[in-house]
């Protein structure tokens, strides 16, 4: 009927002629030295083929690299894997007290030590409750009172690492999943543990638009549009993190772990009876999303990664003796269910949550997640990156659809079982799906919000 | 087995909706214990299994994603087309929509019906006809398929015997609207518990039209939690066609309705028009009882037990005080019950709603000073059993409104709510709806149905005419029953679908002693309780009117808009015959045929009022007869007036509470 | 020489009026395609106990694509009453599925459908929420407020 048809079958092509161009640039960004598109190709292939190692970099990816021409639904879900191991491997890198990553280091160097992302801003930080300007990049808000006591020179020995980078512990101020599904509870019978981060190019554009407070993006009056990452100028564009954390001790060995010392607060604007109260703790990490917003995906990329051991799959063997979600012994466990109210993060012991993940993981995945965890290994002996496992990243399959500003999903459902727990499963609108979900997110304003509800948070 | 030793709490309440559940938040919130009763099950942590239901639901009716389930396509004979499960093998039948066709049928009825007097006329006013609104047994209870409208009553509304002769005065009526004045703090209160998204300048064009305050001040200092839910396409192609028109004096115009849904980002999410209020919010922007519940749960004073079906109220006969509630348990809606018990407390409410209240007070006729059952010395339980009933308008734009957008409903006409014709005939507001012909027609299938097929469901594809003659085949250059397919199929599909409109018409049933809620005498569910046994009419030609008014009036817009009129004039009444002939809902008026529908809005089963005499409860929603006694839920309203009933339920509610904090207090 | 899923979707496409790209996108993450197609093999199976007529269709349809033949003449050879009723049936009930996500029964007298939805993922595919300009109801993809204005084109919906 008009022209505008042809959109849906443009889309690809431009796709596939952005990723060509991608492939020089991001090359070109990496240790190695320029390669030829064609050669990177074959070069790819041939690795994923003979079970060449992937490379390990400390460089965040710009876009993903198309491997396959035309490309399919199955080549690009791998592509964008890549793309999801590769950022997770350059934000976990050693990082400098500047937040630089420390390229004297690999990956899985000085366990322990903060990496790049851990320097990033965390939300507290970002929308204070005065809704004041929040304090520049590389400086924090002043703690909560209750956590005030607890300064650095209190800081046990191990804790090391934080003050070489002469930084404070993050505060971890959020126990319970979003849209008031529910803490999750680990086997030592302890709330789980949550932060989300943004990176500099998104928290100096929430700055810059002062949309760190209502009424800044009341006055802001239209709707929010991140910085995207940019092949052309190189430039790294909005990521937005979330984490989950487990408190060590008892069942939990942080030898398994990425661990680093935080202030676990307990917030009282969470629920009504929760009171004020810090304690410095080892934290292990245990899920990890990474979002980040580039030029072919104005939807945004998400990437989700877990721990190895946090959850069985649902009707498949046991493969391991300890799960950190799980407890076999348990017989009449109800799965994936939330803890009755009143949720308190300082409740002594709650029973833990029995948790199952609910869409396997891929094979492909499997095989990708092997290929990087011997990677990890031939790195650094040991390494404690060995012990997290990419889920699925999810991606718009035509991001420029004029009827669907979800791009269309591949997958349409995704899931963490720490971020996600119980929301996990494939009902269109209510099961977990990234993309389907952060669609609605606005500002206090109700103006959209670009795919983040951490806007929400404004004071 | 046996849980009879449990704990005294301060208040036991049975039923976990809004009414059970704002009690509870109220009470807890001042540190008082609180124990309820609830006879569905907990209210899932992940709606995707309500869902799923839903998605795959045959018909999505407003029941369709809950348990016990509507319909089993499997289970379909010739005699059960639709597959309608035995309501005596369930723990907690309910009435459903699907099962008003079959409301002469006890084994695919919930619902029980005194039989028809024999040779009724079409049109006599003694005609029975089924019962058209239904509720749930989960917990959370009905909100969970509620629309959302959230409309103040007018004063005018608790005084209609005294301005209008008619009906009954809600308590202390004669007196001036003193009890509308005395609820208004309890309005804002609850619109601040439900979270109203509502336009407060429209109100107040309504407040001065209608005189409620001389300066139309809707609230001194009060606002909406949040700004009012934007019109639709839809609701534009009224607003800007309509105000030409009068209604037995009043102005024509298109009000924004104020709704539990989120226009901004809160506690819920924001409201994305997922264009499905009823049956579910996927995102739960739409409020819920299930919010008020956690919030009571998050107190930590609240216990609540599950599939615990309430089943009689002790009385101790020296003192008429309520002194224990029995309960059944179940673990599976169709397995034998697993536990039984007696819950104890200081006071106790019902909030079972209008079906399950009266049925409960009435089972408990044990206690020898109350043997027609708990507070009943009235005789009153069970009686005025109203709804809106409604009268449904459709039909075809002449330009596009692009309906199945937003939420279900964002507007409707207000204006013509209160007058002084209501000495003659019932008043009813109009509601527009945004679902072009889904609940009217069920579309988009039926349209469908009819160009691939070649059919004429719908009337577009034949030579149907309307009830004004105009003939109504959409595309006259297209044979009658065409078989379509491809560009033609698309252009024809899409030029039906985006021009079809909706009013709906909520008429204010009178309170009628005989209609009523008893207990059938041979009828159970499968814990052994009896099941429901209704009588209802609609004797009053006060009230036939208004459909006669509706029917006019909904043909003045269309025509104000340039649409077709697509109503479907109803099938005549058949009163008399086997089951499965009789029709439901259908009557004759004046030589005219009608089918009313149900508004969901059940109302007026143990009423409140002055006199005890004449009424089960008194101004402070406590039984005449038993003063630790309280019932809450639109039962308590002594007419049904002209707004949606649940703010005022939870206005109410919340009235109730603060009584009952008082006589805690003074326990 | 096309795949059973090619003609499968080339058909579909004509006889719904919708385009390859919009019922069947290259980047196919929802794949409903696969479930129509064993629905209608194993339905037309059951209906005609044909076990032929599902291939024959799908490759009178091959015969007049690769023949070059507009969708028009395409779709009304594939209605015309030269085929046999089942024939047609199968074809009218294929556009019903993809409208619907649902597989209709007619009644006997002829005068009425009712229907059985395949899943939630059929029904939320249904073509006639997209021939609305709309979405399925209970699974919106847009933003608050966009119910205030008119909704994309046609075009864009249907790919024509
Ligand atoms: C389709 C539809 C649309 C509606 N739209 C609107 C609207 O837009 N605006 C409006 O104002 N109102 C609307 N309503 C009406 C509204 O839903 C009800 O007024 C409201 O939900 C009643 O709340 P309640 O708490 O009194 O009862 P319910 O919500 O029905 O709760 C009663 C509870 O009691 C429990 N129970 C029952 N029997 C027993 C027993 N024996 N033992 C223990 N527990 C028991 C039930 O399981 C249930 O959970 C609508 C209703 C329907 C059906």
């Amino acid at each position: 009927m008009n022209t505008l048809h042809l959109l849906p079958c443009m889309t690809s092509t431009i796709k596939a002629t952005a990723l060509f161009l991608l492939a020089l640039i991001v090359q070109g960004c990496g240790e190695d030295s320029q390669k030829s598109t064609s050669e990177n190709k074959t070069q790819m292939s041939h690795k994923m083929a003979t079970g060449t190692l992937p490379t390990l970099s400390p460089i965040i990816p710009l876009e993903i690299t198309s491997t396959v021409n035309p490309p399919t639904l199955e080549s690009l879900q791998h592509d964008f894997d890549v793309f999801s191991w590769q950022s997770f491997i350059a934000l976990n890198w050693p990082a400098n007290a500047d937040g630089s990553p420390n390229t004297n280091l690999t990956i899985g160097d000085q366990q322990g030590a903060p990496t790049v992302w851990q320097l990033w801003k965390e939300s507290r930080d970002i929308f204070l409750p005065s809704g004041k300007k929040p304090p520049a990049w590389n400086q924090k808000d002043k703690l909560p009172t209750a956590c005030q006591g607890l300064a650095l020179d209190s800081l046990p020995s191990h804790a090391i690492y934080l003050t070489q980078v002469g930084k404070t512990p993050n505060v971890l101020d959020e126990s319970e999943e979003p849209f008031q599904t529910g803490p999750l509870i680990d086997q030592n019978g302890q709330y789980t543990r949550f932060e989300i981060l943004t990176n500099e190019t998104m928290f100096n554009y929430i700055v810059d638009n002062q949309l760190y407070n209502k009424k800044g993006q009341k006055a802001f009056a239209k709707d929010t549009d991140f910085p995207s990452s940019n092949t052309q100028s190189k430039t790294v564009g909005s990521i937005m993190l979330k984490a989950a954390w487990v408190v060590m001790g008892e069942k939990y060995d942080a030898r398994q772990f990425h661990t680093t010392q935080a202030l676990v607060y307990n917030n009282p604007d969470e629920q009504p009876g929760v009171k004020p109260a810090c304690h410095l703790e080892t934290v292990g990490l245990v899920g990890f999303h990474i979002a980040h917003k580039t030029q072919d995906e104005p939807q945004w990329i998400w990437s989700t990664f877990e721990h190895i051991a946090n959850a069985p799959t649902k009707g498949q063997p046991h493969s391991r003796s300890f799960y950190n979600y799980f407890n076999a012994a348990c017989q009449d466990c109800a799965i994936n269910q939330p803890p009755p109210r009143p949720w308190n993060p300082a409740t002594p012991h709650t029973p833990p949550t029995q948790v199952e993940r609910v869409i396997p993981i891929t094979n492909e995945v499997k095989a990708l997640n092997a290929a990087y965890h011997s990677a990890l290994e031939s790195a650094v002996a040991g390494s404690v990156w060995k012990n997290y496992e990419l889920i699925s990243t999810q991606w718009p399959t035509n991001a420029n659809s004029p009827i669907d500003p979800t791009g269309a999903p591949a997958p349409s459902f995704l899931a963490n079982t720490t971020l996600e727990t119980y929301i996990q499963g494939e009902v269109p609108q209510t099961s977990s799906s990234c993309i389907g979900c952060h669609n609605n997110a606005t500002t206090t304003a109700g103006l959209f919000s670009d795919f983040t509800y951490l806007l929400q948070r404004a004071h | 087995m046996s849980t009879s030793d449990s704990p005294e709490y301060d208040a036991v309440i049975v039923g976990a909706g809004i009414a059970g559940a704002l009690v509870a938040y109220k009470l807890a919130e001042k540190g008082k214990k609180v124990l309820i009763l609830e006879s569905g099950p907990a209210v899932p942590a992940d709606r995707s299994g309500y869902m799923e239901t839903f998605f795959t639901a045959n018909a999505k009716t407003p029941e369709s994603p809950y348990p016990p389930t509507t319909q089993n396509p499997n289970a379909a004979t010739d005699n059960n087309p639709l597959g309608l499960p035995d309501p005596s093998t369930e723990n907690t039948p309910r009435y459903t929509v699907l099962q008003i066709g079959a409301w002469r049928q006890p084994q695919q009825c919930y619902f029980t019906y005194t039989p028809q007097d024999a040779n009724v006329s079409p049109d006599s006013p003694s005609a029975k006809f089924a019962f058209a609104s239904s509720y749930e047994r989960i917990g959370g209870g009905t909100t969970w398929h509620w629309l959302g409208t959230t409309l103040r009553l007018f004063p005018n509304d608790f005084e209609l015997k005294t301005l209008y002769n008619v009906g009954v005065d809600w308590p202390s009526g004669a007196n001036g609207n003193t009890f509308y004045q005395n609820l208004v703090p309890y309005y804002e209160k609850a619109t601040h518990e439900i979270g109203v998204a509502g336009d407060k300048d429209q109100m107040v064009q309504l407040y001065k039209q209608f005189n409620v305050s001389p300066n139309g001040e809707y609230g001194v200092n009060y606002n909406f939690p949040m700004p009012g839910i934007v019109n639709s396409t839809v609701d534009f192609a009224f607003s800007n066609s309509i105000t030409s028109l009068t209604v037995d004096g009043n102005p024509v115009y298109v009000t924004s309705t104020p709704q539990g849904r989120n226009s901004l980002p809160g506690e819920r999410r924001q409201c994305a028009g997922n264009t499905n209020c009823i049956p579910i919010c996927p995102i739960q922007a739409k409020y819920d009882a299930t919010v008020t519940l956690a919030k009571a749960m998050q107190t930590g004073n609240v216990e609540i037990r599950y599939k615990t079906v309430a089943c009689n109220i002790q009385v101790n006969d020296q003192t008429h005080d309520i002194c224990g509630i029995d309960y059944l348990q179940y673990t599976e809606q169709t397995g034998i019950a697993t536990g039984k018990g007696v819950a104890t407390g200081k006071i106790y409410v019902l909030a079972a709603h209008a079906i399950e209240t009266p049925k409960l007070l009435l089972m408990s006729n044990q206690s020898k000073s109350f043997p027609n059952g708990v507070a009943n010395s009235s005789d009153q339980v069970g009686r005025n059993l109203m709804d809106h009933i409604m009268y449904l308008a459709w039909g075809l734009a002449k330009d596009p409104v692009y309906a199945y957008r937003g939420p279900l409903s964002t507007a409707g006409v207000e204006s013509v709510r209160d007058g002084d014709f209501r000495k003659q005939r019932s008043a009813y507001r109009i509601e527009i709806g945004n679902e072009g012909w889904q609940w009217a027609a069920n579309d988009p299938f039926t349209t469908l149905a009819d160009f691939v097929f070649g059919q004429n469901t719908s009337q577009l594809n034949g030579d149907s005419k309307n009830q004004q003659g105009q003939p109504l085949r959409f595309n006259p250059s297209l044979p009658a029953n065409s078989q379509l397919f491809g560009k033609q199929l698309v252009e024809t599909l899409n030029g039906v679908y985006i021009r079809q409109l909706r009013l709906g018409y909520l008429i204010e049933q009178l309170p009628d002693p005989e209609n009523r809620v008893q207990l059938s005498d041979t009828e159970k569910d499968h814990l052994g309780l009896p099941r429901p046994k209704l009588t209802y009419r609609i004797q009053e030609d006060y009230v036939r009117n208004a459909f006669v008014s509706a029917k006019k009036v909904s043909t003045e817009i269309f025509n104000a808009m340039g649409a077709i009129e697509y109503t479907q004039e109803a099938a005549a009444p058949v009163l008399n015959g086997s089951p499965s002939e009789v029709t439901s809902t259908n009557f004759q008026y004046k030589g005219t045929n009608f089918k009313f529908y149900g508004a969901g809005h059940i109302v007026g089963t143990y009423r409140m009022g002055d006199d005890k005499k004449t009424s089960v409860l008194n101004s402070r929603q406590q039984s005449w007869d038993h003063s630790n006694l309280y019932m809450v839920g639109s039962g308590v309203f002594p007419t049904i007036a002209t707004g949606n009933p649940t703010l005022t339920i939870a206005a109410l509610t919340l009235q109730a509470a603060d009584n009952m904090l008082k006589d805690l207090a003074n326990a | 020489m096309n795949t059973t899923m090619e003609n499968f979707v080339g058909l579909s496409a004509v006889l719904t009026g919708f385009s390859q790209e919009i019922i069947a996108p290259t980047l196919d993450p929802v794949d409903i395609k696969s479930e129509y197609l064993k629905k209608f093999q194993d339905e037309i199976l059951k209906e005609s106990k044909d076990s032929h007529l599902v291939s024959q269709i799908l490759e009178q349809f091959s015969t007049l694509k690769n023949a070059g033949k507009s969708d028009q003449e395409i779709g009304e050879a594939m209605l015309s009453d030269q085929n046999t009723q089942d024939f047609v049936m199968a074809c009218r009930k294929l556009i019903f599925m993809w409208y619907s996500g649902a597989w209709p029964t007619i009644s006997n007298d002829g005068l009425s459908t009712s229907s059985e939805l395949l899943s939630s993922k059929s029904y939320v595919s249904g073509l006639a929420w997209q021939v609305m300009q709309a979405h399925p109801m209970g699974d919106s993809k847009y933003r608050y407020g966009y119910w205030e204005t008119a909704p994309a084109p046609l075009s864009d919906y249907t790919g024509h």
